[in-house]
């Protein structure tokens, strides 16, 4: 009976938007690092952030 | 920096950060003696000491509660206050907000602790708080959203560190789950039915349930992990580029794993699959971040032997692996077939919650008290104790579960020669359990042992040390460019990503005629993309840096990718299930009327359709609800030879279909109830719940004698029952008329029957009251007059 409901249902949509979001986001997160990132010093002055936050403060 | 910067001075409040790492300590021991003594009782039935509040059903939910929201929750708080302004480099938004989280959050864990011993409770596990304090909670986190995102849209750190990253996932999809999953009507101040009922519940709940470990327990604690883990490690994050991947990965996953919690239920197929496949893709990014962060020690291993900071990392991201290795495992059908209600949960969960979020939250603590405090830590040697015996507790803790969690998925399934079940008393796999509950315990005093000689250790550092305030200069504020925004949603990927979701989604849509055309213009919007890339990949590199850069922006994503993996899930399941009494009514009362065909589906799904419980079973479901009765006792007869030999056919949905909330379990450490009614006679029931020995002589479960003198309001009741009318479950205006006088005369019915063994019992008890409701368990409407048992009841 279920599988009958939803061969014959419109929200078979949401999973198509579900895989296509998806599929569409990874893709643009690998295209990001692959060349968003690829320069060295960009990288380097966000990975450090936590390291730097203290410096130059004063403890009163 | 150009000479003629205008600076000025940004001071932390850390007095906000000191409050939370109070709490966390002072609650952390709270919720581990609570755990201790749940952990007891199941060794020792009579450690509840014959109190009604203390016992197991009512304690462990506070248990967990204070776990995940005193202990984990104001850690994460400590840990995000502080990191957040320094990764922004900004002062929290607004002081009092802060403080309206910090009093806030502590009210309503004072509230659980007051309401939930006293049976209290919504009965959807980790989500039982009454709905006032669920309304609390939603106030008090959007007061701390509001703060957030604040402190975001002032920042002096253009970049949005990738910490900063996971607390905004949190902090979102909290929000999300919360709601919906606590959506309900109240029938009273301290009472609530859930919108939802059957699987609709338990697709909600196991969605919520699941993503709070992932949303509540893991996102922030990994945002923690990305800031204090190279902070003790005095280098950055091994791959910056791991934790973006691992972030949007993680994001996206996440939310879709819940089904797993649901395997061989009557949940429909497709959902159990999808679930099944997520949690299993998991474990790509939960390794991937789990090895980033054991690499940032990369050149610092040293310290390992050292800094007891370091060693509770460590350990710590250790357990995180492992748990993320073991939490797909158990998702794997065929695997979870055999852990699922079984122990081996047990330890995983606390293979997570002691060994990832205690161990991460006292290395944090160990980091920032004495920092806080302006001093050094009072103690190493006795840090190093804390970490050596909280490893062993931790150890024996998680062994024992799996072994004793093991043994009970084979003892339940073991066949004979036969085919028949080869421990057919479910009481065997308890007995054989024992051992492993007492070792479970030493584990779980040792780990609380521990915890309190590190709280002795932080609280000594806070008494020699004294506040401090922290004030750095900054550049004059750049105002955020508002073209960033315009600039995003116009940008070459947005606009192709968007095209490229449309098409593909009319490509599933379109029929055979229309698909060559939608695919052919779906081909060409992949290649112009591809064009655009090539001809412009800077500027299509750049987009994750102004989503970055925009804080609004970057919040709808996350939203967004929450959202898919819900909304695939829910709106099916919601829809499929509330058509099905529609279907199956209209089956009934018109098609076969009229001499229409007959449908074997509609057919089989009348036959299994539940009918309304009666007043007294519905004020007995309460008491069931109330006793926490759900933490040990299951009621979804899986489709697995063993269980239908052992309790009887498998459970479908139809049959839980008015069940507000729905009371599938997840955890046997007595048999479900799916079936149990019918089985034995009341008088068994009632020598059951005033002495669980008495007919099960090796049981552990508690007594519940005081249910004998509590009565039942059926004024209440009444009231009760026009609440689920009003929530579909089909009620009649004489139902609730009669609601007093058939409660009291069915009450009379069983009473009657329990005179044969010289039982004496108020038939508006509350003992009545459950007796009458584990019997329709798995049967239909039950006789509630004298009459009725004259002509066969049912």
């Amino acid at each position: 009976m279920f599988q009958e409901y939803f061969a014959d249902s419109t929200l078979l949509t949401w999973p198509l938007v579900g895989l296509a979001v998806f599929v569409l986001a990874f893709i643009a997160v690998i295209l990001y690092v692959a060349f968003g990132l690829s320069d060295a010093d960009k990288r380097h002055h966000i990975a450090s952030l936590p390291l730097d936050d203290d410096n130059g403060g004063a403890h009163r | 920096m150009a000479a003629d910067t205008r600076m000025r001075t940004v001071v932390y409040d850390d007095e906000i950060t000191r409050a939370f790492s109070l709490a966390t300590i002072i609650w952390g021991a709270v919720a581990l003696l609570v755990g201790a003594l749940v952990a007891s009782q199941l060794s020792f039935w009579q450690a509840n000491f014959g109190v009604e509040w203390l016992s197991f059903g009512r304690l462990r939910p506070l248990h967990t509660n204070a776990a995940i929201f005193a202990f984990v929750g104001n850690m994460m708080f400590a840990g995000i206050y502080y990191s957040t302004q320094r990764l922004l480099k900004a002062r929290m938004a607004n002081d009092m907000l802060s403080w309206v989280n910090f009093w806030g959050w502590q009210a309503i864990i004072v509230s659980a602790a007051a309401t939930l011993p006293l049976g209290l409770t919504q009965g959807k596990e980790y989500a039982e708080l009454i709905w006032p304090i669920d309304v609390a909670i939603a106030v008090v986190w959007v007061v701390f959203a509001v703060n957030f995102f604040w402190t975001i849209g002032k920042r002096n750190e253009p970049n949005l560190y990738v910490a900063i990253w996971f607390y905004i996932a949190t902090i979102i999809t909290i929000a999300v789950l919360h709601i919906v999953n606590s959506l309900a009507l109240p029938t009273s101040f301290v009472h609530s039915y859930p919108i939802w009922a059957g699987v609709q519940d338990a697709l909600v709940q196991w969605w919520y349930g699941h993503n709070a470990v992932a949303f509540f327990l893991t996102t922030p604690i990994l945002g923690i992990m990305y800031y204090y883990l190279p902070k003790a490690a005095e280098r950055p994050v091994y791959s910056y580029r791991l934790s973006v991947v691992h972030f949007w990965s993680l994001v996206f996953i996440y939310i879709w794993a819940g089904p797993h919690h649901l395997l061989y239920t009557a949940l429909p197929d497709w959902a159990q699959t999808l679930g099944m496949i997520f949690s299993v893709m998991l474990w790509a990014p939960s390794w991937g971040g789990m090895l980033n962060g054991l690499l940032t020690l990369r050149g610092a291993w040293d310290k390992l032997r050292t800094d007891p900071v370091i060693k509770f990392f460590v350990v710590a991201v250790t357990f995180y692996g492992m748990a993320t290795f073991e939490g797909p495992l158990l998702s794997i059908k065929s695997v979870s077939a055999l852990g699922h209600y079984t122990d081996w949960i047990i330890g995983h969960v606390h293979g997570g919650a002691l060994g990832w979020n205690g161990f991460m939250a006292l290395g944090m603590l160990y980091w920032l008290v004495p920092r806080l405090w302006n001093t050094k830590l009072y103690s190493v040697k006795m840090a190093e104790t804390h970490f050596w015996i909280a490893t062993v507790g931790i150890l024996m803790y998680v062994v024992s579960m799996w072994v004793s969690g093991v043994s009970q998925g084979l003892f339940w399934r073991a066949l004979d020669a036969d085919g028949f079940l080869k421990y057919p008393d479910f009481i065997e796999g308890l007995v054989a359990s024992r051992a492993m509950y007492q070792m479970r315990l030493v584990g779980g005093l040792l780990y609380l042992l521990s915890y309190l000689l590190g709280a002795y250790n932080l609280f000594a550092t806070i008494a020699r040390g004294s506040k401090s305030t922290v004030e750095i200069q900054v550049p004059e504020k750049v105002k955020e460019s508002k073209e960033g925004a315009g600039r995003l949603i116009t940008s070459a990927p947005v606009i192709f990503s968007i095209l490229i979701i449309v098409l593909s989604v009319l490509l599933g849509l379109a029929n055979l005629l229309t698909s060559p055309l939608v695919l052919g213009l779906l081909c060409v919007a992949v290649a112009a993309a591809g064009l655009s890339f090539a001809a412009g990949r800077d500027r299509w590199a750049r987009w994750h840096d102004l989503i970055e850069q925009n804080g609004l922006a970057f919040t709808v994503l996350v939203l967004v990718a929450i959202m898919v993996g819900g909304v695939v899930q829910i709106i099916p399941t919601v829809v499929i299930s509330s058509k099905v009494p529609e279907q199956v009514a209209a089956y009934q009362n018109e098609v076969l009327p009229a001499g229409g065909e007959v449908d074997e589906a509609l057919a089989e799904s009348a036959r299994w359709m539940q009918q309304p419980y009666s007043p007294l079973e519905l004020a007995g479901r309460d008491v069931y609800i109330a006793e926490g009765c759900y933490t040990c006792h299951s009621q979804m007869i899986r489709p697995l030879r063993h269980e239908v030999l052992r309790y009887g056919d498998y459970s479908r949905l139809e049959e839980s279909l008015l069940n507000h909330p729905f009371q599938w379990g997840s955890k046997r450490t007595g048999p479900d109830l799916a079936r149990v009614g019918g089985k034995y006679p009341n008088l068994w029931h009632y020598q059951h719940f005033m002495d669980p020995r008495s007919t099960s002589p090796e049981s552990n479960m508690p007594l519940y004698a005081w249910l004998k003198d509590q009565t039942v309001d059926f004024g209440e009741v009444k009231g009760r029952m026009q609440t689920l009318g009003k929530l579909g479950v089909p009620y009649t205006d004489t139902d609730y008329l009669n609601a007093e006088a058939d409660g009291l005369s069915q009450g009379r019915l069983i009473a009657a029957d329990l005179t044969i063994g010289s039982v004496e019992l108020e038939p508006d008890s509350k003992l009545a009251a459950l007796i009458a409701y584990v019997q329709r368990l798995g049967r239909g409407p039950q006789p509630i007059k004298a009459t009725d048992v004259a002509t066969g009841g049912e």
